[in-house]
């Protein structure tokens, strides 16, 4: 036998090669250098921890990651509470307007988390609708300004991933297994706390992984509502938008802090998680259970008490638009004035932020669907590297990606700053962690042995990857890709840095116009982006044939 | 087939330590042994999922190691269906032919047939979450057969089956196997099944083939202790054995008086006697003595538990139609080996097995 003979590299060999190749220009090469930077004295150039002692010893930074850290975990913590009840609910009883529950839900992570902030201010801020309101009957609210705010904003913004993570789960799991404890007399609470909540807190914990992340990265909302408090995010894209020219030395030691607090986080989830790799067999989904009159209401109403206030952003934002202004001042009266400044002046916006939004999404769902198998089914060395690259954006606030691509990208060979594939580039860094969390969920409940069966029925592995475990994945993928389209069309913080004269999107016209006080041209673009999305998941929810927009 | 010195490596473990079987046309050949034994890891290896670490396996004479596994042509059965969930069952049976090209026609005919040959042409076009697991089984093996591959191979497809739907199953299996001919490898673990189902049987230990025979070879002459434990209920007892000038040994199990043995045997053995080559008569002096501990009347047969002077518990069968009346508990009796039925192994130094 010639042991020398030259095989063509497989499929999937090739697929590591090129994804290896694109991590290496598009991840590590701008991060490292990003990082690697805090690394050095910021006056002789010498490798040192002087940044850092810095850092500690300045109580106006070291406050900042504590702040962080704190406003991180109680989001997290009650998103849960939040999320899980309500995802319950509608996947297991025959509660009312499931549809309208779940859009409500899908539209509340809509809007950027500054324009729910920005809505709340509204709301309960010093001069507030309800703030006002309740003064006049003698009532005085507390603060929204500071951490009650933040952490109110950031909930409502980010438990619908709870949501949607956890009712894709109960969705999937093999009903026999509720059935086996149920036959072995386990009444249905206590069957939910020993069988069904443990099978799916992996995905709780992925979810939960995604609000903590979410909640330490954003700069939006706590440069809204939190004044005072400052939150690391906040401190890092202020020193570097004063140091633009400068020397950027502590908003990349700041950078460096926050991403490796953001890491910790993420390493001690991925060890829960690959504790309880659990592998369920799909065939039987599980039965929505009938409720009788009352207990359905009182469900419904929950659920729908709970969607309805994470909506309540979107309705004033709403509201807002149509109201009559006179330069920054609301004055009484509806109008479509707001509306028709916008038409002319910033259409072009509008137009990037699909058109960019689309290319990125297609690419990361095939980027997803190649990864996530590399990474479950073709362990290796090199899978994890790509795992742990791929996922490494969780952790980088958007502000930091920004600032890691214009410095990398913004001379020859690759001169992209200002371009549209710059933006590409960084909504695919930023959210295909999101598409790689569903689609990995989705393929560690695939039986491995489908494929086994396809390979022995004669068809070639690749052929069979896409013929089986894509298919199976599909359902997957459209839950990530949702979730990853609206939050890509609302992108903000690397856009922020990252667009040109002809490259600025939506989000970041109605950042530019809360700053000029235009609030109602604010309001009418985030309404625009709202009636957007709800379009595109209509669109969406017929291509993927009447499957339900979740799973 | 041939399999010649396979083997198998996970790291620091070898799973399957240099196997040797030759299976012939169209046989019913199974793997059995405990769990973790390496049967799957074996199975995969012909199917082609597992690589090869050593030695080589060839189809009618052809190296198949370097063959990737979609062009082995071979049908597999797995434990748990794989059965795809997101086509009819009659998509999921055409799968294979419409990987060969099969032309239309063709392809519906042979798709029936199999579906007819496994009576699930009822279920053509329901989805595989409508089936039960039985039925669903049948759907995988349709599937496999309907590709008319060179080799069956099948890992415990009956594990997941009720007990009777599991005797019929295996029954249909037989059927089946006989009607087309179709060389089959069987995995399992469960004895009776093996015996019941195979031509010749495998016996894996720890990665080791132990034993390749008939079922009643295997039964009958199991050649190591471990086989003789494995399949059926072996009691075994010590012995010494020294060879007669005469021809065979002389042997004297546990303590009793010398029994003549052909073959020649030196040192400490191992006897292996199954409980119906035992024979009971009231207790004498000089013979295997002691005292019956448990009755079990099991209608063609009773069972006996019987512990010997010296403490080792044995098990005895008395036929039903041998005998008139059953044994009180607590009487004394004496064991008298069948010595045709009797099986020595050569003490290695680990003693008895239990
Ligand atoms: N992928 C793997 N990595 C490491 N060790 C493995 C792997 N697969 C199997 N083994 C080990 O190899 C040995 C044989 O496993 P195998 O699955 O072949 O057993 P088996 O005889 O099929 O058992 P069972 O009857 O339980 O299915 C076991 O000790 C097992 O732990
Ligand atoms: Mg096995």
């Amino acid at each position: 036998m010639n042991r020398l003979k030259l095989r063509a590299p497989s499929f999937w060999t090739i697929t590591v090669i090129v994804l290896t190749a694109l991590v290496i220009i598009f991840l590590v090469y701008p991060f490292a250098s990003l990082f690697l930077k805090s690394f050095f004295h910021p006056k002789t150039g010498d490798v040192s921890l002087v940044n850092y002692e810095k850092f500690f010893n300045t109580p106006y930074y070291f406050n900042t990651l504590k702040r962080s850290l704190l406003v991180s975990t109680v989001t997290t913590v009650l998103a849960v509470l939040l999320g899980v009840p309500v995802a319950y609910i509608t996947s297991r009883f025959n509660v009312w307007g499931k549809p309208v529950i779940n859009v409500m839900i899908i539209l509340s992570m809509l809007s950027p988390p500054f324009i729910g902030a920005y809505s709340w201010i509204l709301l309960l801020g010093r001069n507030g609708f309800i703030t006002n309101l309740m003064e006049k009957i003698g009532i005085t609210m507390p603060t929204i300004y500071g951490f009650f705010g933040m952490v109110l904003v950031f909930t409502l913004k980010l438990f619908p991933y709870v949501y949607l993570y956890v009712h894709g789960a109960l969705g999937s799991i093999d009903s026999s297994l509720e059935e086996a404890a149920e036959s072995l007399g386990m009444n249905k609470l206590r069957r939910m706390l020993t069988v069904t909540f443990p099978v799916i807190m992996p995905t709780i914990s992925a979810a939960a992984l995604v609000v903590f992340m979410t909640s330490m990265a954003d700069f939006g909302t706590p440069l809204l509502i939190g004044e005072g408090y400052k939150v690391l995010p906040v401190v890092v894209y202020e020193e570097y938008m004063s140091d633009i020219g400068g020397d950027a030395i502590i908003a990349s030691t700041l950078s460096t802090i926050i991403v490796l607090c953001a890491v910790v986080v993420l390493f001690l989830q991925k060890a829960y998680v690959s504790r309880r790799n659990y592998r369920m067999s799909f065939l039987r989904p599980p039965q929505v259970q009938k409720l009788p009159f009352g207990r359905r209401l009182v469900l419904t109403a929950i659920a729908f008490i709970v969607a309805f206030a994470a909506m309540l952003p979107q309705f004033t934002v709403i509201v807002t638009s149509f109201l009559k202004t006179r330069g920054p001042l609301f004055v009484a009266g509806f109008s479509l004035d707001s509306y028709r400044q916008i038409g002319f002046k910033l259409s072009k916006n509008i137009m990037n932020t699909f058109l960019f939004s689309s290319i990125a999404i297609v690419l990361m769902i095939l980027l997803g669907l190649l990864l996530s198998y590399i990474i479950v089914r073709r362990k290796s060395r090199m899978a994890s590297f790509l795992d742990a690259a791929a996922m490494f954006p969780y952790v980088i606030p958007g502000a930091v990606i920004g600032i890691g691509l214009v410095t990398a990208f913004n001379r020859p060979p690759l001169l992209l700053t200002g371009t549209m594939a710059i933006l590409i580039v960084s909504y695919i860094i930023r959210k295909l962690p999101f598409v790689l969390r569903s689609s990995t969920a989705i393929l560690q409940q695939i039986d491995p042995s489908i494929e086994e069966a396809s390979i022995s029925l004669g068809v070639p592995p690749m052929k069979t990857f896409f013929k089986t475990t894509a298919i199976l994945m599909i359902p997957g993928l459209i839950s990530g890709g949702i979730l990853s389209w609206v939050s890509t069309i609302n992108e903000l913080s690397s856009t922020l840095i990252l667009y040109a004269g002809n490259t600025g999107t939506i989000s970041v016209a109605i950042f530019n116009e809360i700053f000029k006080d235009s609030f109602g041209t604010a309001a009418a673009l985030a309404s625009i982006l709202s009636f957007a999305t709800v379009i595109s998941l209509a669109v969406f929810n017929k291509v993927s044939g009447g499957r339900s927009v979740l799973m | 087939m041939v399999i010649n010195n396979v083997v198998k490596k996970y790291g620091d473990t070898t799973a399957v330590k240099g196997v040797q079987l030759s299976i012939r046309k169209g046989e019913f050949f199974t793997i059995l042994g405990p769990s973790g034994c390496g049967k799957t890891t074996l199975l995969r290896m012909i199917a082609g999922f597992n690589s090869i670490d050593e030695g080589e396996i060839l189809f009618d004479g052809k190296r198949i190691n370097d063959v990737p596994a979609h062009l082995r042509n071979i049908g597999m059965v797995f434990q748990n269906y794989a059965i795809f969930p997101h086509m009819s069952i009659f998509k999921n049976v055409a799968y294979g032919l419409k990987a060969r090209k099969v032309p239309k026609q063709e392809l519906e005919a042979r798709v029936n047939e199999a579906l007819e040959l496994m009576k699930i042409s009822q279920f053509r076009d329901r989805d595989p979450s409508q089936l039960s697991g039985g039925q669903q089984q049948r759907v995988a093996l349709a599937r496999a057969l309907v590709i008319r591959p060179v080799i069956l191979l099948m890992d415990e497809p009956l594990s997941n089956l009720d007990a009777k739907l599991r005797v019929e199953m295996r029954n249909a299996i037989k059927k089946i196997q006989r009607e087309l001919g179709i060389t089959t490898i069987y995995v399992t673990h469960d004895q009776e099944e093996a015996l019941a189902v195979s031509d010749r049987i495998a016996v894996m230990n720890q990665g080791r083939v132990e034993q390749i025979g008939t079922p009643q070879d295997i039964y009958m002459k199991p050649a190591t202790p471990f086989v003789a434990g494995f399949i059926g209920t072996t009691n075994f007892l010590s012995g010494v054995a020294e060879p007669h000038p005469g021809g065979g040994s002389v042997l004297r199990i546990e303590n009793a008086k010398t029994v003549t043995v052909p073959g020649v045997w030196r040192g400490r053995v191992i006897v292996g006697l199954r409980p119906e080559h035992l024979h009971l008569t009231e207790a004498r002096e000089g013979e295997l003595t002691g005292t019956i501990t448990l009755a079990t009347f099991l209608g063609d047969f009773i069972n006996y538990e019987i512990e010997l002077t010296g403490g080792k518990t044995i098990e005895v069968n008395e036929y039903t139609k041998d005998t008139q009346q059953i044994r009180m508990v607590g009487q004394r009796v004496s064991v008298m080996p069948d010595l045709a039925r009797m099986n020595l192994y050569p003490d290695e130094g680990e003693g008895v097995p239990a």
